[in-house]
């Protein structure tokens, strides 16, 4: 009877990951790491608050501390949550396929449910586990006063769903893809789309076509799209907002009122979890196909018939079927490559810069209101180039070792050096397409502000875009060399670039009371994010701000040129050490005398 | 006769494995030579080694072609032809386009790189296959191709690592029959594989290894030889009964003898008994031979013989 209980209400699956995720090298760095992280940040925060009122001061003077300190570190925990989820769920279903071993769990008693549901808990759990490990902080800021029980409850509740939500669209994708790197990639699209594009659809349908949708329309849309997103709801409720913001009842509960207000996450999670069981059999058996290439052959389609219809067939640019003369990669690469052709280049730019200019151009009949939608729109369109780049650019090599084509290659005479620069062709041509839209934004804008900013504007915009971009391609192409796999390259990445995004925030959060506003201007230069904020700022003429500013921008502009030019050296001296094989010069190897006997700890293979 | 391969005590460690532990030897210009070992027993590592793919090596000794592996990479590279045990073919390229990639790889020139093409894929029997797609071919005419590949810049050395590997039968034949023509080229082979009855028709030498030590090497005869192998012949003898069984059992050099359903197994110790010898003095015993067939002496008893079957 107890044997058929545990038959029955046993989770294979679950167990089978969990044990595989504790088991993984990697998970043990990321733990080691979370823990360090945790002790460094308490101990900074001892340091802040201790430094609070100067020697002498009481500790009297240190209570209420507590209530920044908060804020700060679950901020933090979002932005963990927000990176890591993504990172570590996203191969829940995908890396079954690339095994070959989603059908055959198919085949078992275990159904289509069973199974994603026992996948989404084996993501949750872990990274419930790490949220917990916070709590003993959080009790430890409590202490220091300036934060209430329900502020902590509405915090760790929103973290909570955080992880749920995330889980969900990650599993969503993972469902709906056949690689591990293409579900990481549709996942952040998604989470692009569902957490801005509400909110940016709506301001822009407000902004242009203002009265189309009644005030209690917008109003009750703007509320759902901004309570889908967890740290949005988490500020509101911290700051007691939820109240002012929409009529809910239990105004004497905030807890239950929270909950209420969180009511859109909940459905989101049950929404993404039915899309994962509904796209989970359809794409069980399909071979995997990259959704891009997938999406240019259905515009292909339809581009055809157009011209077939209006234009009888008329061909703008013939693609070359011509033969690698002494170059072969870089032919392979421009010619041969699924989105290195000029046919696909071409396409690709009308599907991103089509939509855009459109938008430019009616935000631009609108005048210099709309100057702020351009920060946020430029941004955005930073990071879609961004992602298309750091996708391409890792795969150079990745792709290689992982179709087993490198090895190959690899025993021609063409150098190490001449492998990467030719294999880097395909990402220049690609490079240029992704960065017209952005420069279609930077352009649109720099025609709404006020005539004496323009020139300030358009070089240092131009300039961060471009140096940005080329930074991390070179940097994309390092670790696309060190790493084995393409996913694992991507996410290295992704998480390398988010971190320096966000340092100067993390900086201000690790010396939260020791800096100086001057200390402040220079960490700025350190993050992209705040240095665009700066040059957006140069729009507005904020005279007060513009020594400063230039000063800061052209710093930044300066380091991460020699960074990019630092790393890409690097990646071509070293680029056969890095791809594993003797160098021609070989000077790096010293060949070492052979040892005669074998120590204890040294076993033969198979022995 | 000049050496195209010499190695002398190379060691391979992944970490604190040791995949190939000392070992040494030589392979002569137009010799065909067999590596044979179980899965894991380090013959793929050798032959990274000597395709510049394997960086972390020791070995006293080791030159391709009189260039220094370690230090003249680029040469080596340039006379040698490495096939790895997959594919290693770009699917989205047709054969036309896949050999010349490898053709400007190479370096050839461009005049010449259409008939060299044409050339190896007649060897290989592709030439009908040149505009088709790789992803369309089947797994042989894969094999075939990356043969081909291996074979455009003219190589003095081939290095084969499994090349019938997940074949079928009929791809298998005609690999080996591509590798016997390489070999009546005076190309210069070392070729690994674990199954044993095709080496044995092609390598004029092999090397057996085992948990990354060579256990044996040397021509075939020789190592038949050095292990006193015992040879079976099978006869079909129409008057057999236990009486004619106890007389063959006492015939000098005669090992032992299993009865089978239509024949009569007689095993030979190596080197005692001539087979021509045995027919003549089973004649002499009264025996009406009416089938007399040697079997031919096979690798696989060599190499159960030399190895121990250690595996992971």
């Amino acid at each position: 009877m107890i044997d058929k209980l545990r038959n029955r209400f046993s989770l294979p699956l679950l167990a089978r990951d969990l044990t595989q995720q504790a088991g993984r090298r990697s998970m043990y760095i990321l733990r080691t790491i979370l823990i360090i992280g945790m002790i460094a940040w308490v101990w900074l925060a001892t340091n802040s608050v201790n430094n609070l009122g100067g020697r002498t001061a009481s500790s009297l003077q240190s209570l209420g501390s507590g209530r920044w300190l908060f804020q700060d570190l679950v901020g933090t925990l979002f932005i963990g949550i927000y990176i890591l989820v993504p990172i570590l769920s996203c191969g829940s279903i995908a890396q079954e396929k690339e095994n070959d071993s989603l059908q055959l769990l198919l085949l078992t008693r275990l159904g289509p449910w069973a199974i994603l549901l026992e996948k989404y808990l084996s993501r949750v759990l872990p990274m419930l586990l790490y949220l917990f490990c916070a709590l003993p902080i959080f009790a430890y800021l409590y202490s220091l006063g300036g934060i209430t029980e329900q502020q902590i409850f509405a915090s760790f509740y929103l973290l909570v769903l955080a992880i749920l939500q995330l889980n969900a669209i990650c599993l969503f994708c993972s469902a709906a893809s056949g690689k591990t790197i293409n579900a990481l990639v549709l996942s952040l699209f998604v989470m692009l789309f569902f957490y801005v594009a509400p909110a940016f659809l709506l301001s822009l349908i407000e902004t242009l076509f203002s009265g189309l949708l009644s005030w209690r329309w917008t109003n009750f849309l703007n509320t759902v799209s901004w309570f889908t997103i967890p740290p949005v709801l988490n500020s509101l409720a911290d700051e007691n907002y939820l109240a002012q913001y929409t009529p809910l009842p239990f105004a004497q509960t905030p807890s239950l009122q929270l909950v209420l207000a969180s009511t859109p996450i909940w459905i989101s999670i049950v929404i993404f979890l039915v899309l994962a069981r509904v796209i989970l059999l359809r794409k069980a058996i399909n071979k995997s196909r990259n959704w891009l290439y997938v999406f240019f052959e259905k515009l292909d389609g339809i581009f055809n018939e157009w011209n077939e219809d209006m234009g009888g067939g008329i061909v703008l640019i013939k693609e070359r079927n011509d033969l690698p003369e002494y170059e072969p990669i870089a032919w392979k690469e421009t010619r041969k490559s699924a989105i290195g052709t000029a046919r696909y280049l071409f396409r690709m730019l009308v599907v991103l810069e089509l939509p855009i200019l459109l938008l430019c151009l009616v935000l631009i009949s609108e005048g210099s209101r709309n100057s702020t939608i351009f920060y946020f729109f430029s941004i955005l369109m930073i990071c879609i180039a961004m992602l298309i780049l750091v996708n391409k650019s890792t795969g150079l090599i990745t792709q290689e070792r992982m179709q087993q084509t490198l090895d190959v290659v690899l025993t021609t005479p063409v150098n190490g050096r001449d492998i990467i620069l030719q294999k880097s062709r395909g990402v220049r041509k690609l490079w240029i397409i992704v960065m017209i839209p952005v420069l279609t934004v930077i352009i649109s804008k720099m025609l709404i502000i006020t005539s004496s900013a323009q020139f300030a504007y358009l070089t240092f915009a131009c300039a961060f875009t471009l140096t940005t971009t080329w930074l991390g391609i070179w940097l994309s192409i390092f670790i696309g060399l060190r790493q084995k796999r393409h996913i694992y390259a991507v996410t290295t990445t992704l998480s390398i670039l988010g971190i320096w995004c966000v340092s100067f925030w993390l900086l201000r959060l690790l010396f939260v009371f020791g800096l100086s506003p001057d200390d402040l201007q220079i960490a700025r230069l350190i993050s992209p994010l705040e240095v665009l904020r700066m040059i957006d700022g140069l729009a507005f003429n904020d005279l007060n701000l513009e020594f400063y500013s230039n000063s800061t921008i052209l710093g930044y502009l300066v380091y991460t040129a020699l960074a990019t030019c630092l790393i890409r050296y690097s990646c071509l001296k070293q680029a056969d050490q890095l791809s594993g094989r003797i160098s021609d010069s070989s000077q790096d190897l010293k060949p070492t005398p052979p040892r005669l006997s074998l120590t204890k700890e040294e076993k033969p293979l198979h022995a | 006769m000049t050496n195209v391969v010499e190695i002398n005590n190379l060691h391979v460690r992944y970490g604190k494995l040791i995949a190939v532990n000392g070992i040494s030897f030589k392979i002569p210009k137009g010799e065909v030579f067999g590596f044979i070992g179980p899965n894991g027993a380090g013959k793929s590592s050798t032959i990274k080694v000597l395709a510049t793919l394997q960086r972390e090596f020791t070995a006293d000794v080791l030159r391709v072609n009189g260039f220094d592996v370690r230090l003249q990479a680029h040469k080596v590279r340039e006379c040698i032809g490495y096939m790895p045990d997959f594919f290693g073919v770009y699917d989205n390229l047709t054969a036309r386009e896949y050999l010349h990639f490898f053709a400007a790889a190479f370096k050839i020139d461009i005049e010449k790189r259409d008939a060299i093409i044409s050339d190896v894929l007649e060897l290989t029997d592709l030439t009908a296959k040149i505009d088709a797609q790789v992803d369309s071919l089947s797994r042989g005419m894969k094999q075939r191709l990356a043969l081909a590949r291996v074979l455009l810049h003219d190589p003095d050395l081939l290095l084969l690592d499994e090349p019938a590997s997940g074949l079928d039968p009929r791809a298998r034949i005609e690999i080996r029959e591509l590798l016997r023509a390489l070999r009546d080229m005076g190309k210069t082979i070392l070729i690994s594989s674990h199954i044993l009855h095709e080496l044995s028709q092609l390598c004029t030498s092999i090397g057996i290894i085992e948990t990354g030590t060579l256990v044996t090497q040397g021509t075939l005869e020789d190592i038949y030889e050095r292990l006193s192998l015992m040879r079976i012949v099978h006869a079909q003898i129409s008057n057999l009964d236990e009486e004619m069984v106890g007389r063959i059992g006492q015939i000098p050099g005669v090992e032992s003898l299993e009865q089978q359903v239509d024949r009569l197994a007689i095993r030979l110790k190596e080197g005692e008994t001539p087979i021509e010898e045995l027919h003549e003095k089973l004649v002499q015993n009264g025996a009406r031979i009416r089938m007399f067939q040697p079997e031919a002496m096979d690798m696989e008893t060599a190499f159960m013989k030399l190895t121990e079957g250690k595996t992971a």
